[in-house]
Parts: structure tokens; sequence; C-alpha cells
């Protein structure tokens, strides 16, 4: 059973935690598991690759931002580099925005799921930044909207024309685009990097100073095409 | 003393051999033998023992407020026909167990005449009929009622708490009821049914009071009008026919047939004109409410039979469930909701019947919400429609008539196109639902179904190919300038205006709203609309709009309810808010609508989510055509006192001012949540344990792939 610990720690615990994971980073990286617990600053030979943890903000911004903290920072796989927070990021946009749940196959999630995590992307980097009090109208053509969806999911099968957000009279895509407008904040509390995959573990909460948990994600991360994209996706 | 003296001068009266009025010294009149007998203002009570007599009842005022007995008492197996002259009023003891009229076990009462009779039961008792107990009794002992025929006259009853109209009152079976004339108001009282039987039972032990071992006997209507319906637990005004809307919660009882807990074992309409409504899980005619228990529910016991023929002409209608219990309240003919069975249910002859039901029951069949007995969705055992019968059946669930009834006999050339509602979308859409109001020469009874609750009106009537546009003639613009040329089609190829003729002038028109229950339609330019609300558009221009719900606090179906938003007071209207500024949720999808310049075009394309509307008739129904989805939320472990919000919708909004019924209907998790939603959202579900948070999950709001013609998804917590 895993255990999970914030990853802000003392200087005392961070140099006890080097030690141990140098005694024990033999093992772990055959089982490719990962012992929060055990973070380090510089630690570029470790299989964790972690890098820093960032300081968390503690003033809000106007508008819609994400307040991230943790393992924030990318990581290689392979040589290729995964941003750690974009990824926390969509797999909050995963999981609380559009409620896909756990998955372990993308193209089994519902397509009007798909289509409109797709076609919202096309718009926003960040769904979150979606405006909540204006309401947007946006057209997309088919290839629009897989584009996008292999930059996040890399190939997908899926018959987007399926979708609800399809229009075959006109043969677009249409949305009014979610109002998803929200802070996000955030913890990465792991960065579990093996051979062929990278799984963020990350805690969201409801509030900036963090005491209330609003869940907690763990996204994998495979690369297609030496391009980083999501695998799966587990919530709670 | 008083009682010797009284039989004394009665039997005086009746060797006389004339009809005449006879009183004792409290001007109780008590007929002991047989003969014909004059009743009028002067008599304060009368009992009529053993005997076979005819009582002209001429303005007669009898009440036994503070009395405690019923000021008419036909006992002791006597054989009685009021003839009824003038107009008379009788009142039973709202404080003690009686009724306006009683009619005993083994007595026969009759009424005829041209006269008034405006009857009022007393606590536990039907205005005619029997009276009852508070506490369940044995079966022997629920035999209280005699049987009751009206012939002619107008005869207003009342139930009394917890009594029938005309039937019987609270724990009794009901007998035999027969209407051979007359013009008949009937209404049942805190879940009693209008004519049958009054409240049964809410749950006892099967085999000792459970529900469906009660029941309303037989009721025969061969002529007549007939009005009946279950009214609300609230006071209402018994003297103002406008003023009774059995639109009223916790009814839980047929208009005619069962009370709230009973059977409706033997219901026959052969002509006539009858008018039923029940309320709140009760059926428009046949069974009453029934229990979300197995413990408490017989399920051999508990019969719907209802055969309707001749040339009656019957409207019945099932009103609302309670707001948590949407999904299914009453049949409008058949059972109530929480039972086992649809029962069976005969339709034969040149009969006219209307059935609406405003919940996610079928008009006809059984109510849906699961069986107490084994969980499965019941269904009628028998439903048989004969082909010259004229059937209008409206209903918000999928189906109008229970197509999953185990027998069902029903000409197939009735049924349209669609597999999703079972008469079909290219049946004749008739009228708008939302006013039911019945008309009688003594007054009219209005029943406001929620505006937005009905999904279709649909006809079943011989099934016609329908016109293709080259063959429907084309009518005259109301402007003048429409040629009529062009066959447009239910989709535009392109966005924005969409003039698809050379006329130059641009003509506008009203464009009507419907929307599922808790809706609204949000158009590109900000403006929301409500169901029943109208908005001008222009004619042959396509406009986009999203599908939204509203946030259940700020609904309120009295128009009373303050609303406390950002500092700011003002009144909840009864369809709810919503706002883009937070309240309610939108949705993603995009929809089209257009109105013709033709008067017979109308379509809904699906694959382009585009209505094309006809001049003259454009309305917007948002009720059909898979612009929503609605969840219902259950618990694994069992629903008793477990409850489901929902961010934004449905959700305890923390107000202090929680002081109104509706106020805490609205602004709680409720049990057996059944939403409406827009496509597309994503909404915050939290589950509670009496009211105790204990999970929460959040769910993409979208049709069911598998099963894409579902128009409901059961979303089930894991507690």
């Amino acid at each position: 059973m895993k255990k999970y610990r914030n990853s802000k720690k003392s200087a005392v615990l961070r140099g006890v935690s080097l030690v141990a994971v140098i005694a024990t980073m033999i093992g772990f990286t055959s089982c490719g598991g990962v012992d929060p617990n055990v973070k380090q600053k510089e630690n570029n030979t470790s299989s964790y690759q972690v890098v820093t943890t960032a300081p968390a903000s503690d003033v809000e911004k106007e508008g819609f931002n994400a307040y991230g903290d943790g393992l924030t920072d990318p990581v290689k796989l392979k040589g290729v580099t995964v941003k750690v927070s974009d990824f926390a990021i969509r797999s909050f946009e995963l999981a609380f925005l559009l409620g896909s749940g756990s998955f372990k196959n993308v193209e089994k999630l519902p397509v009007d799921m798909l289509t409109q995590y797709g076609f919202s992307h096309l718009s926003y980097k960040n769904l979150y930044e979606i405006p909540k009090d204006e309401v947007l109208y946006r057209e997309a053509d088919e290839d629009q909207i897989q584009k996008e969806l292999k930059k996040h999911f890399g190939s997908v099968k899926v018959d987007l024309k399926k979708s609800s957000l399809y229009n075959k009279g006109k043969k677009k895509f249409e949305i009014w685009l979610p109002n998803y407008g929200t802070n996000v904040y955030y913890r990465v509390d792991a960065a579990d990097v093996s051979k062929n995959k990278v799984e963020i573990i990350t805690t969201f909460y409801n509030e900036l100073k963090k005491s209330s948990k609003l869940g907690r994600t763990t996204l994998t991360v495979k690369l297609d095409n030496k391009k980083p994209v999501i695998a799966e996706l587990k919530v709670g | 003393m008083k009682k010797v003296l009284s039989i004394v001068l009665a039997l005086l009266i009746i060797l006389s051999a004339s009809a005449v009025s006879a009183f004792a010294e409290d001007n109780t009149v008590e007929i002991t033998e047989d003969g014909t007998y004059n009743v009028g203002a002067d008599c304060s009570r009368l009992v009529i023992k053993g005997a076979k007599a005819t009582v002209n009842l001429t303005d007669a005022s009898m009440s036994s407020e503070g009395l405690g007995y019923s000021p008419v008492l036909v006992t002791d197996k006597s054989d009685v026909t009021f003839v009824l002259n003038g107009t008379s009023e009788i009142v039973g003891d709202a404080q003690k167990e009686s009724c306006g009229i009683q009619v005993d076990f083994g007595c026969d009462v009759t009424f005829e005449g041209k006269g008034t009779l405006n009857v009022t039961g007393g606590k536990f008792g039907a205005a005619i009929g029997s009276f009852g107990t508070g506490t369940n009794i044995s079966e022997d002992q629920r035999v209280k009622v005699g049987t009751i025929t009206i012939n002619s006259g107008t005869i207003n009853a009342y139930a009394g708490a917890r009594g029938s109209g005309i039937g019987s009152g609270y724990h009794v079976n009901g007998n035999k009821i027969t209407i051979n004339g007359g013009l008949i108001h009937a209404y049942g009282k805190e879940c009693g049914a209008g004519i049958g039987s009054g409240y049964g039972t809410s749950g006892g032990a099967v085999g000792v009071a459970a529900v469906g071992e009660y029941d309303s006997g037989k009721i025969v209507i061969n002529g007549g009008e007939v009005y009946a319906a279950a009214a609300s637990n609230a006071d209402f005004n018994t003297r103002n026919y406008a003023d009774i809307n059995a639109n009223d919660p916790c009814s839980f009882a047929a208009g005619i047939g069962g009370g709230y807990g009973s059977s409706a074992s033997d219901i026959q309409i052969n002509g006539g004109k009858v008018v039923a409504i029940g309320s709140t899980g009760g059926a428009g005619i046949g069974g009453g409410r029934g229990t979300s228990k197995a413990a408490n529910y017989n399920k051999d016991a508990y019969k719907v039979n209802v055969k309707i023929g001749g040339n009656a002409d019957v409207t019945a209608i099932a009103g609302t469930a309670r707001s948590n219990e949407a999904n299914s309240g009453g049949a409008a003919i058949g059972s109530g909701r929480g039972t086992h069975t649809g029962g069976s249910i005969e339709i034969k002859g040149n009969a006219k019947v209307y059935a609406l039901s405003a919940t996610g029951a079928p008009a006809i069949g059984a109510s849906k919400q699961k069986s107490p007995v084994d969980g499965a969705i019941p269904k009628a055992e028998s439903i048989v429609v004969g082909d010259n019968v004229n059937l209008y059946a409206v209903s918000k669930a999928e189906y109008a008539v229970d197509k999953d009834a185990e027998t069902l006999s029903i000409n197939p050339k009735y049924f349209g196109s669609s597999d999703k509602y079972f008469f079909g979308e290219s049946s004749v859409a008739i009228a708008d639902c939302n006013d039911v109001t019945v008309e009688s020469p003594e007054g009219r009874m209005t029943y406001v179904a929620p505006a937005d609750s009905v999904s279709l009106w649909s006809r079943i009537e011989e099934f016609k190919e329908p016109a293709n546009d080259d063959s429907g003639e084309v009518q005259p613009a109301a402007g003048g300038n429409d040629n009529g040329s062009g066959n447009e089609q239910g989709s535009g190829d392109n966005t924005g205006s969409d003039n698809d003729d050379d006329d130059a002038t641009v003509t506008k028109t009203s464009l009507g709203i419907v929307t599922p229950l808790a809706m609204a339609v949000r158009f590109e330019d900000g403006s929301v609309y409500y169901s029943g609300d109208t908005l001008e558009i222009e004619l042959g221009k396509e406009y986009k709009f999203q599908m939204c719900c509203v946030d259940w606090s700020t609904r309120d179906d009295n128009n009373e309810k303050k609303i406390h938003k950002e500092g700011e007071v003002f009144t909840s209207p009864q369809h709810g808010i919503y706002s883009d500024d937070g309240l309610g949720l939108r949705g993603t999808v995009v929809y089209t609508v257009k109105v013709s310049k033709k008067y017979d075009e109308r379509s809904y394309d699906e694959a382009a989510k585009s209505f094309v509307l006809p001049k003259g008739d454009a309305v917007l129904r948002t009720d059909v055509n898979k612009c929503f989805m609605a969840y219902r939320f259950t618990f694994r472990s069992g629903d008793y006192n477990k409850q489901t919000g929902i961010d934004k919708v449905v959700y305890d909004t923390g107000r202090e001012h929680v002081n109104t019924l509706e106020d805490f209907r609205y602004n709680k998790p409720l049990e057996f949540l059944s939403v409406n939603l827009p496509l597309g959202s994503t909404i915050k579900a939290i589950a509670y344990d009496n009211y105790e948070k204990i999970g929460d999950a959040d769910v993409f709001v979208r049709i069911d792939e598998e099963n894409p013609d579902r128009s409901y998804t059961t979303y089930v917590w894991d507690y």
C-alpha cells in the first residue's frame, strides 16, 4: 500500500531522505514504485528525477489561475521532457471539469466527453481559464479536434462524429464552450518516473491554503512518437 | 325516552299514509317503517333504521359540528331513496368520526331528483358512505359501508379528513357505488379518493393491514357527469370549484378508485362524462399510492381492474408526484406509485378517453417506480384498447401507454414511426395541456399541470403517412408576401440568417417555448426563456440556443418565495431561474430553431440538432427530441433516508429563512432525486445519509451511447 505525504519537508528530512533513496534506489527502480516521503532537490541520477519543490503561492491573483506546488518542474522520460504541472492540470480537467472518472484507455471515454475535451482545448490551453460568465460559441472541423486530442492522448481511434457536438447538416462541430472557469489549487505529491511512463500523483484542494481536499489523481504519462501523452487516469 | 317518542311519532305519520315531516324534540327524524317522508329545513338529524323509505329531501340543512355523529344515518338494512329538491346542506362533525350521510353496511341508498345536495364528511369520514378509524383494523371490521346509487340530481360531496368524497372512510373498504346520472363533484381529502375508498394504509403488516389489502370496491358509472378528485391535505375552499386544484402535495389517492394504500379491484365506466384526478402517487382512475417497503405491501392483494366502454367520455389525470418522486407518480389509468402491478385495463366500445400523467408514469398502465416487492419496474398485467376507441394519451414518460404490459392488445395501425414514443412522433399533436380546465354547468374544476411537465400529447389515430412538403398546401403569409415557393428542409446549411426564398420582406412571428421540468433555453443573444414564454423572432431565420437547468432553490409554485441573492431580495418565479452568473447549469450542445414561412413544415433533424417549425404553430418543444437527459439517483444499499444533491441545482443553500414547505423542498438534497440536466454539463453530485454528506462525484451529462434512445440515466451511488 502506498502512502503519500506532503512534499514540503525540512532540509534535515531531505538529507535523511537522500541517504534513504540511495540505499533503496535499486529496489524501487526495478518495481517502478515510489516512496514520496523521499524527495530530492537535485538528484539527476535518481530514477525519480524530481528536481525541486516549488513554493506555494500565498496570494490569489485576479482571474482564474492554477496555484500549484510540490513537484511541479519537468522530469525526463527517456530523455523527453514531461511538464509535470501541465499534466497535473490535465488530470484536474479530466477528473473534475469533465468528470471522466478513472480510465485505462482513453478510447473508452464517452465520445461526447472526449470531443468536448478536445474541442475546448482548441480555444484554451487550460480549460480552467474558460470564462465562467460568458457564453462562447465555437465551430471546428473534425481534423482540428483529432489533432488536438492527439496532442493530449496520442492516436485516438474514436468516431467523433457520433458526438452530440457534431452537426451533420453543417458537417461541423459546434459547441457552447463550457464555463469551466475556476482556480486550481494543487500539490504534486510525486512524479514516479519508471522505464516507460511517469505517474504524476496530485492532490487538489478547494482553496489556496490547501486545507480542504477536492480529490486526488494519478495520471500516467507515456510516450507516443516521442511526445508525452496521457495514457491512464486514476481518480481517488 | 326521546327515542321511543320519535318512533311512536314516526309510526303515526306512516300510518297516515301520507308523506309528512316528523320531528322529535331535538328535531331528529327517526324513520323505522317503510314509507315516503318529507324532510326539510326543520330537521336537524335524520336516522333511518330498518326501513324501505323514500325521503324527499327539500332544502334541508343539517350539521353535526361538535355533536359527534353523522347528521344523516342510514342503518339496519334500510333501503332509502333520497329525492333531491331545492338545495340541501349536510355537514358532519370535523372533530369526531362521522360522515355527512352515513350508509352502513347492509343498507342501500339511492339519490335522484332535480335538486342539489351539498354534503361534507366529518372526521375520517366520507361525505356519503362510511367513516373509519385512526388505527388499522382487521379485515372483517373494514366492511362498513353499504351500496350507493345516484340516478340524478346534483351532488357535491366533500370528504372529511382521510375520507373519500363518496365511498368509505379511513381504514375502511369500499363496497358498491353506481352512478347512472346526475351531476356529481366528489373530492377526497387527506389521502382519500374522490370516489372509492378513503385513506387505506401507509403500510401495516402483510395479512393484517398491508398496502393493497384495502379496496375501493365496485364502482360502476353508466351515465351522468362525474368529477372526482383526490384533494390536498391543506384546507380547500369546498364551495369554490375553481379553487380546487388536485395538484397539491400529499393526497396520495386516486380520483376514482383507491385511497392511499388501496386497491381498485373493480371499476367499470360504461357511459357518461367522467373527469378524475389523482395526485401525489395516486392514479387518476385506479389504485392509490403504495409503499416502498415489501413488508408493507401485499402483492397478491393489490389489484387494479379498470374497464371503460360504451360511449363513455373519460378524462383521467394523474397529477404531480412529490418533488423528489417526479420519476413516476401514479398512472392516469392504472396503478399508483409504489405498487407491484398496473393491473388490467380495458378500453373498448366507442369510448373517448383522455389520459394524462404529469410524471414519469405512463398515462395508461403501471407506475414506473420500482416495485416494493422485487425492485423490478412494474408493468401492467393487461391493456386492451379497442379499435373504435378515441384515445388521447400523454405522459412525461417515454411511453404514453405501458408498452411493457404482459398482455397488450392494440391495433398496430395506431402506432407511429418512432420507437421512443409509443404512439409516435408522427402522431398528431393536438394541444398544449399545461392547463386542463373542465367545465361543468355548475362550475369548473381546473387542473394546472406544471408548465413544463408534460412532454407529449399524442393521439391514437389511424396512422397516416406524413404529407410530403410538395403536397402541403401553402397558406398565404400573415404579411401577405410569402410566395410559397421553395421546399424548406429541416436543417440549414449555414449559420445565421437563412432566408431560403425570395421574400425580401422580413416577417416576424411568435415562438412559444416548452422545456422539460426545471429547465430553460438560452438563446445566443443571452436571453433566457422558460416553459410558457414566447419571444418574437424572424421568419426563416435560424437561431442558435442551448439548454440550461435552473437552480431549484429559485423555484416556487406559489410565486411567493423570497430569494436572497447577493444582498437582493426578489420573488422567485414558479419555473425557477437560470443565469449565466451561477444559478443552474448550462449545456454545451448547439441547437437551432427556425420558423418556416410555411404552415405545414415541422421537423426535428436530430443529426443537426435543428428544429423547423411551421408558421402559425411555432412552439419549440425541447421536452422531447433528446435535448436533455433525466438523471435518477439511487443507492446501492437502499434509498431509505439517503439523499442526493447537485451543486448549483439541488443543494442546501444554507439559507436561514427556510420557513415554508417550498423552501424545504427546493433547498435540500432529495431522496430518489430525478433531475433534468443539459447535455455536456458536468455536475457535482453529492450523496447524503440522513443529510450528512457521505460522498460526491463529478458526472458528465450525456446520452448513453449504448442506449441512445433512452431518455433517462440511472446513477447508482456505491453506498
